[in-house]
């Protein structure tokens, strides 16, 4: 017998199939086979086509769950107006804050869904408006119950967006809202404001049950607060009151306001406003004193002190008033104030001032030497008599430094 | 040429027991047609080891005496697994048993075995085959399927593991044709005829298995 070469596969499986040949099955299979026998030909037969449906659980849910997503897909697909069910798009209302979130969520994370399902609305005697926000402005006024009968009839809509004053904004803010929080610090604001509690109410949105739902798309400013289902009619002073307090509780300045919605009678249902952060360059007036207060000082020199102050700072003195003046012609005490100086626009030409009127005067016999100040007195004391100004001061005479003979004065008024 | 082989191949002679070499005499006419009975006689011969009926002791004699063919190839297509070779042979008996009546004298039993054994095999192979790609496995939450132990037979025998190996590593049904062109002298035609294939596809068969056994190195093919 020879060895077969090392690579011979032929050889080797012949072997393999020898070996095979004579290994004999176990005694115990021919026993099980008998007992399949006898059990098959036992039972009745089964029908050849019923399957075992073990093990098929996976590919029946892969299956099933394929064809889930088809029909999902193709009903998402399903233009309702192809087939003529759906139902004519309704006018676009205010945000209903008592609308479910899920279903404004649900709005919005299908576009395409036509009508998703609504809460049926309140009736007036359940209809409980929410607390006014701090800011909040009045819905568009697209709802059957607009309280405006003639933007009802005109059928006129605004959008926020159009009454947003222009100009940069770096963010919207709504007082009372979550920005309030953040402590981030922006240049210009603009927000809704709300009317003063006690203003004059307009009619209840949604009062009488009217077709409202979380189907509402009107589209609202970023940021913007619900408003409540009430809409306050206020005066633009209230209004502009209002904005004020709002800017300032931001450490600004309020810049402009927009009266919206007018409610007749001078009234405004909101105001959209801006802020703006105030230029302590430009905005900014200081008033002052100058003297102690105690001391009788020349006016002359008390308003050369405070013009100088002004112009130290950069500003003009706009305003210099006497507040003691029970030095005679002197003053204790004087208040001025600075403000800065107005480039642009040029201010108007000032009015032709009306023609000044002066008179001359003189006390003093000339030869006399009296304190110069009781000779200033006595010449301030004559201007009064004669409604005007002391003016123009000259002392005359051969005395010491402090006094004088004679005084010349003149006195000018309007 | 493969399909040209030459007249003086023998199978070897111990590739089945005994008993079963009378079995096999049909299926190679031409190669054992001097140790083949007359037809006639044969015909007789295989219509009288048939039953009249199909009933589970009728089947149960019927495996007493041809278990050893069934077997053997199932242990072959198995690589020596005893378990998976026990299994075909159950499947194949049963199978025997419902088509036990319409086998009459016009067939030929041991013929019949080899076919339906061999089918049984293959079906089986391939539908492993495709539940090992690991998408599969998958789908039907099956884990990585264990290395097969050992054969007991062979695998004692290094040479002849790395032998079934080889064989085992060819598709499915290159490594049946090759397995009944080579192992069982089946011609090509009869081949064809079994596995439901043409001559020329089967030719293509166990041509493609013997150069993927060439390329990994394996010889001994004329």
């Amino acid at each position: 017998m020879t060895t077969p070469a090392p690579n011979d596969l032929l050889a080797r499986l012949r072997a393999a199939d020898e070996l095979y040949a004579q290994a004999a099955p176990d005694p115990a299979l021919g026993a099980r086979i008998g007992a399949r026998l006898r059990g098959l030909s036992a039972e009745p037969r089964r029908a050849a086509w019923t399957p075992s449906i073990r093990g098929f659980g996976r590919p029946l849910a892969l299956v099933l769950t394929c064809a889930a997503v088809l029909f999902l897909s193709l009903d998402d697909d399903t233009p309702h107006a192809r087939s003529g069910l759906a139902s004519p798009k309704r006018p676009e209302f205010a945000a209903d804050p008592e609308v479910s979130p899920a279903a404004e969520r649900a709005s919005e994370a299908n576009p395409r869904a036509f009508e998703p399902p609504r809460s049926p609305a309140p009736r007036a005697s359940e209809a409980q408006p929410p607390a006014p926000s701090p800011s909040w402005r009045a819905p568009e006024s697209a709802s059957p119950f607009e309280s405006d009968p003639e933007r009802s009839r005109d059928g006129v809509r605004r959008s926020p967006k159009n009454h947003v004053p222009p100009g940069p904004r770096s963010r919207v803010h709504t007082p009372g809202g979550p920005l309030d929080q953040d402590g981030s610090e922006g240049l210009v604001f603009w927000s809704p404001t709300q009317a003063l509690p006690g203003e004059s109410r307009a009619p209840t949105y949604g009062a009488a049950g009217g077709d409202r739902g979380p189907n509402a798309s009107t589209p609202k400013p970023p940021g913007a607060v619900d408003p409540p289902p009430q809409a306050s009619c206020a005066t633009p002073e209230t209004w502009k009151e209002r904005a004020e307090l709002d800017c300032d509780d931001n450490g600004l300045a309020l810049a402009e306001i927009t009266y919206l919605d007018p409610c007749g009678d001078g009234l405004f249902r909101s105001a959209e406003h801006e802020c703006a952060e105030p230029d302590p360059e430009v905005n900014v007036c200081t008033t002052d004193t100058v003297g102690d207060g105690i001391t009788c000082q020349d006016p002359a020199s008390l308003k050369d002190i405070a013009y100088q102050a002004c112009q130290l700072a950069g500003q003009q003195m706009v305003d210099f008033q006497y507040t003691s003046g029970d030095c005679g012609w002197m003053t204790r005490q004087a208040s001025y104030t600075c403000c800065p100086p107005i480039v642009d626009p040029p201010p108007p030409p000032p009015p032709n001032p009306p023609p000044e009127v002066c008179q001359s005067g003189s006390l003093g016999d000339g030869v006399t030497c009296v304190d110069r100040a009781v000779l200033k007195e006595q010449a301030y004391a004559a201007c009064n008599e004669l409604g005007l100004s002391l003016g123009d001061l000259q002392f005359a005479g051969d005395c010491a430094v402090d006094q004088g003979s004679k005084i010349g004065f003149s006195c000018c008024g309007p | 040429m493969m399909g040209a082989k030459g007249t003086s191949f023998v199978p070897s002679p111990n590739l089945a027991p005994p008993d079963v070499a009378d079995l096999l005499a049909p299926l190679a006419p031409k190669r054992l047609a001097p140790e083949r009975p007359p037809p006639s006689e044969a015909a007789q011969a295989r219509a009288a080891e048939l039953p009249r009926t199909a009933t589970p002791s009728a089947v149960e004699a019927l495996y007493r005496k041809h278990h050893g063919l069934v077997y053997r190839l199932a242990l072959r297509y198995g690589k020596g697994n005893v378990a998976w070779a026990e299994d075909i042979t159950q499947e194949v008996f049963i199978d025997l048993m419902k088509a036990l009546p319409e086998l009459r004298d016009h067939d030929d039993l041991a013929g019949w075995l080899y076919r339906a054994t061999t089918n049984r095999c293959m079906s089986r192979l391939r539908r492993e085959r495709f539940r090992s790609l690991a998408p599969i496995r998958w789908l039907f939450g099956e884990h990585q399927p264990e290395p097969e132990q050992p054969d007991t037979l062979v695998m004692a025998r290094d040479d002849l593991r790395r032998a079934i190996e080889a064989l085992s590593a060819l598709p499915v049904k290159e490594q049946v044709a090759f397995s009944m062109y080579w192992l069982d002298g089946k011609e090509q035609e009869e081949i064809g005829q079994i596995l439901g294939h043409s001559k020329g596809y089967v030719c293509k068969l166990i041509q493609r298995a013997v150069e993927r056994l060439k390329k990994d190195g394996w010889g001994g093919f004329p």
